[in-house]
């Protein structure tokens, strides 16, 4: 557990508790080390434990290199190379070190989710009755045009982008995904007929489609989530199906297809689990590309009004006073590309523990 | 042949003396390695899986792959010294003093270059102003190819596996190495191509004075070319000498083993493999590598690593007890004669089969009319090179392809053609083991969940039953208790695919369908896969399916062979007729090109 201490005024002390970030996305990766089921295990020893393990390292594994040209991870690696016991190893494992900068993705994540509104100055209702001035009094950067503290309502305003990206991208995958799924395993009609409704999709503009929407349905946070997904579910159906068809063919599926076991059955049980990692991959360069339409429709006045604290929002009501002060602009535009950066590269990381690398599953694409 | 042991007498063409390669870690890949090669001699170079044959192949040109490096030892090629020398003038050695040829063609020959080119390309090289139409013809005429303008201006993806093999070595020997190393230059093409590349290679180093090191997993093929042979475990040569020798008379428990593994097409043998498997680079253990996995073990085995000892002239052996090793015995395995058949009943009746294939060249015959019949506690193999369909009657009857045409009937009753469409109690009865033991266990799947589901599935068992049951199999498929919970990447090729075995033995079924089961495994786990599975022949009166392109192996499991070609049956008959008395010109092919221990090759004169 770790804490974090923002001390933005005289009157209160503001005490962020990141009970849950970093730490408990530090665990999470700690886990997948730890689970032996994840195929980190096959890249670190290339598959086969006993016979080829150099053959492998130096070949089969497309993380090898990553792996091999990390020396804080190197030594743990040896350590745990000759261990064939399932516990020691993992022991072993546990001493692999998170680099810092991974953890500091971690903690502006935790920071931009889960700040809340602890104090009345976070909730940016406060009015100090002087507008549009940089450096006012105990306003590290000041206020904006109604008068409210800047640096509270930035502080605040992560969490609405978050969550809202966080909750088109899952709703697209949950989307995307079934149709990849059945698509890559039907083997008949219903692939092309998915696949080029998919694509159908895919040929709107993202943008044009959400105005659009946002036009037909009105501006809520609602439109906002169920637009994105429906844009992110083509390119998520594409990467889902391919992988999906890779695994299909495999000896274990068409055993369980011998077996006569239930498709749905197959699908939950020897499918999914062996294109996980797929989807960890593929989830992170989404989220980000999530984050950034959400923060577009919220600028545009699509998603979230006015009075929320919202990055995008605050951007689009300050814009007009730039020359006065210029910090309740700059500063959520700032941190949104923080936030877009800070995604990446703890979903690297992430996807890095399930063993496989961003730039694999992008081929699919 | 007349001038076969060349050794010794003359000035050797590659003198390698205590080679050590490791990987970057620090672990050694191969250590105390030393050998000599005459002009015109062959010594192969025989090892199972991660012996670091292949590593020393590149070794002897100077190169390590990246992650390895050559710490220690001395490479000398006809006095040009390897190690330790710049990148850019070893680059000038490799290809004109000693050359290597990669295992698999397809991947070594640039697809976007000519069959001309390929040789240029070399020639460009090294050796500039040989270039010329005369220099590629007479290159590719040397090892048979035809020179003519067409074939010199194809692509390699025009060109059957043996053409480009053949290429591969052209390109190889195009500027007169002294030295060429061959690593596993025939995995991967059929029996028939592979006895014509082994002529060749037998002819060009008579011919051009060229010394070979044959780089191999495959101890009959090896045995069948090589003038000398070296057999490599964990890194360490653990016994050299004349071909002949070696294989009559192993000093080494290893050889010892190997041999013993080796199934025999001409002396159908049963089989006994190795206990164990071949260690890993990071996990060999102190002392003597092989002491594991050795009955002849004894204390001091594990103390320190036995040095190699001259045995007697021209052979040495890393053995402390070498003198001990006892000769080898062939159990021979008796090939019954078949009941006389129509008055039992058979279990399955493939009547007329069928199977295609849509493509985009049409429509692909996989099988043509294929009839059979199988008994119950029978052993029948499927015998046919690659494209042969005989995986495709497999799929059929287990129910994963849907035949064109023809009937298919279990123990009476006629059978639907896919799984889905089968009764429960009809896929319980008719089980799979694939070829692929990496492809054939879902990865995020334990061994214990693997097999569980599979018993959960077709018999309705409770939990403490189930739990029962996976304990039994997996002693019954030989495993320890303890690899329950591991994950398939944890397990060895052979542990594996008793894994696989045990799932469908789960089911407790009639007939057990075995697709090339063994291709992928060592010689000495595919005799302990082929023991296990004529163990269980016999205790469960299981029916065996035996899908097969090596006919040493059907020696050695068979009752009935089936031998197909392009889809069509060629030949049916008893294992022991089929063997030595084969009616149709294809069978008698393949029984006259597979090689094998028990027939002279080039070292018996």
């Amino acid at each position: 557990m770790s804490h974090c201490f923002i001390q933005p005024g005289l009157y209160s002390t503001i005490e962020v508790t990141l009970e849950v970030l970093p730490g408990e996305a530090y665990f999470d990766v700690e886990q997948s080390y730890l689970s032996p089921s994840a195929p980190f295990y096959q890249s670190i020893w290339g598959g086969n434990f006993e016979g080829q393990a150099v053959d492998g390292l130096l070949a089969d594994s497309p993380y090898n290199e990553t792996v091999w040209n990390r020396p804080d991870w190197e030594e743990s690696f040896r350590a745990a190379q000759g261990i064939i016991d399932g516990d020691e190893r993992a022991a072993a494992l546990q001493e692999l070190q998170v680099p810092l900068y991974e953890e500091g993705g971690y903690v502006i994540w935790g920071f931009s989710a889960i700040i809340d509104a602890a104090s009345p100055r976070v909730k940016g209702i406060v009015p100090s009755g002087v507008f549009n001035l940089a450096h006012y009094g105990d306003f590290l950067l000041g206020t904006d045009f109604l008068g409210r503290d800047v640096l509270s309502r930035v502080l605040a305003g992560g969490r609405s982008v978050v969550v809202l990206a966080g909750l088109a991208t899952v709703v697209g995958y949950a989307l995307g995904a079934t149709i990849g799924l059945i698509a890559g395993y039907s083997q008949t009609f219903v692939d092309p007929v998915l696949m080029r409704a998919m694509d159908v999709l895919l040929a709107f503009p993202p943008i044009l489609f959400l105005l659009l929407l946002a036009a037909g349905a009105g501006a809520s946070p609602v439109i906002v989530v169920v637009g994105i997904a429906i844009i992110q579910a083509p390119g998520v159906a594409r990467v889902i199906r391919s992988a999906t068809l890779e695994v299909s063919v495999k000896a274990y599926v068409e055993a369980a297809v011998a077996r006569g076991e239930p498709t749905r059955r197959i699908l939950r049980r020897e499918i999914v689990p062996n294109i996980f990692s797929t989807i960890v991959a593929d989830g992170g360069p989404r989220l980000t590309i999530s984050i950034l339409l959400v923060a577009g429709l919220n600028f545009l006045g699509l998603g979230l009004r006015p009075p929320a604290a919202d990055w995008a929002v605050m951007i689009s009501e300050n814009r007009s006073g730039l020359s006065l002060n210029i910090w309740a602009v700059v500063a959520p535009a700032v941190l949104i590309g923080v936030l877009t950066v800070a995604t990446n590269v703890v979903a690297d990381a992430v996807a890095r523990t399930r063993g496989v690398s961003v730039d694999e599953t992008m081929m699919h694409r | 042949m007349a001038d076969a042991p060349m050794t010794a007498e003359r000035d050797p063409v590659l003198q390698v003396s205590d080679l050590r390669v490791e990987t970057e870690a620090g672990p050694a890949i191969i250590e105390d390695l030393s050998l000599s090669l005459a002009p015109g001699e062959v010594l192969g170079l025989v090892g199972e899986s991660g012996s670091g044959k292949t590593t020393t192949g590149l070794a002897l040109l100077g190169f390590a792959n990246p992650g390895a490096r050559i710490a220690a030892g001395r490479v000398e090629v006809a006095g040009h010294q390897m190690c330790d020398r710049p990148e850019d003038e070893l680059r000038r050695l490799r290809g004109s003093l000693i050359s290597y040829v990669p295992q698999d063609p397809v991947t070594s020959l640039n697809p976007s270059l000519r069959v001309e080119q390929q040789l240029n390309e070399v020639l460009r090289a090294h050796a500039p102003e040989r270039m010329s139409g005369r220099t590629v013809a007479e290159a590719l005429e040397r090892v048979h190819l035809p020179a003519d303008r067409r074939f010199r201006r194809r692509y390699p993806h025009q060109l059957s596996g043996g053409q480009q093999q053949r290429l591969a070595i052209a390109v190889a020997l195009v500027c007169g190495p002294r030295v060429a190393v061959l690593d596993e230059p025939t995995t991967g093409l059929d029996v028939v191509t592979q006895a014509r590349i082994l002529e060749e290679v037998d002819r060009l180093r008579r011919d051009l004075e060229v010394g070979f090191v044959y780089v191999s997993h495959d101890l009959a093929v090896v045995a069948g070319i090589a003038d000398r042979i070296a057999v490599m475990y964990a890194g360490r040569i653990v016994e050299e000498g004349p071909a002949g020798a070696l294989i009559d008379d192993p000093r080494h428990p290893y050889t010892h083993g190997l041999i013993s593994s080796v199934p025999d097409h001409v002396e159908p043998r049963a089989l006994s493999g190795i206990p164990g498997v071949a260690v890993g680079v990071g996990d060999r253990p102190g002392g003597c590598a092989f002491s594991p996995r050795c009955s002849m073990r004894v204390a001091a085995c594990e103390e320190e690593v036995p040095a190699l000892v001259t045995a007697s002239s021209g052979r040495r052996v890393r053995c402390l007890r070498w003198q001990e090793t006892p000769a080898v015995t062939v159990r021979r395995r008796d090939l019954l004669e078949p009941r006389d058949g129509p008055d039992v009943p058979s279990l399955l009746d493939v009547d007329s089969l069928r199977a295609t294939f849509g493509s985009r060249d049409g429509e692909v015959v996989a099988a043509a009319d294929v009839t059979f019949a199988m008994e119950m506690g029978e052993c029948l193999a499927l015998v046919g090179e690659s494209g042969s369909g005989k995986t495709t009657i497999a799929r059929c009857i287990v129910g994963l392809h849907r035949p064109a045409a023809g009937r298919l009937s279990f123990d009476g009753r006629p059978l639907e053609p896919l799984a889905r469409q089968r009764s429960k109690e009809e896929r319980r009865r008719i089980q799979i083991v694939f070829q692929n033991p990496y492809e054939s266990l879902n990865p995020r799947r334990t061994v214990d969940e693997t097999i569980k589901s599979a018993a959960l599935f077709f018999r309705h068992l409770g939990r403490n039953e189930a739990r029962t049951e996976v304990g039994e199999l997996l002693e019954k498929v030989r495993l320890p208790g303890r690899l329950a919970g591991r994950y398939p990447a944890e397990l060895s090729g052979g542990e594996r695919q008793r894994v696989a075995i045990a799932r469908a033995l789960a089911a407790q079924p009639d007939l057990l369908v075995c697709d090339e089961v063994t291709s992928a495994l060592d010689v000495s786990v595919q005799a302990a896969v082929l023991e296990l599975l004529n163990e269980l022949r016999d205790d469960l009166g299981l029916a065996l399916l035996f899908i097969t392109h090596d006919l040493g192996v059907v020696a050695s499991v068979a009752d009935r062979v089936l031998v197909l070609q392009e889809g069509v049956v060629r030949e049916r008959g008893s294992t022991a007729r089929i063997l030595t008395a084969p009616a149709h010109d294809y069978t008698l092919r393949l029984t006259s090109s597979a090689p094998s221990l028990s027939v002279t090759g080039p070292h018996r004169g």
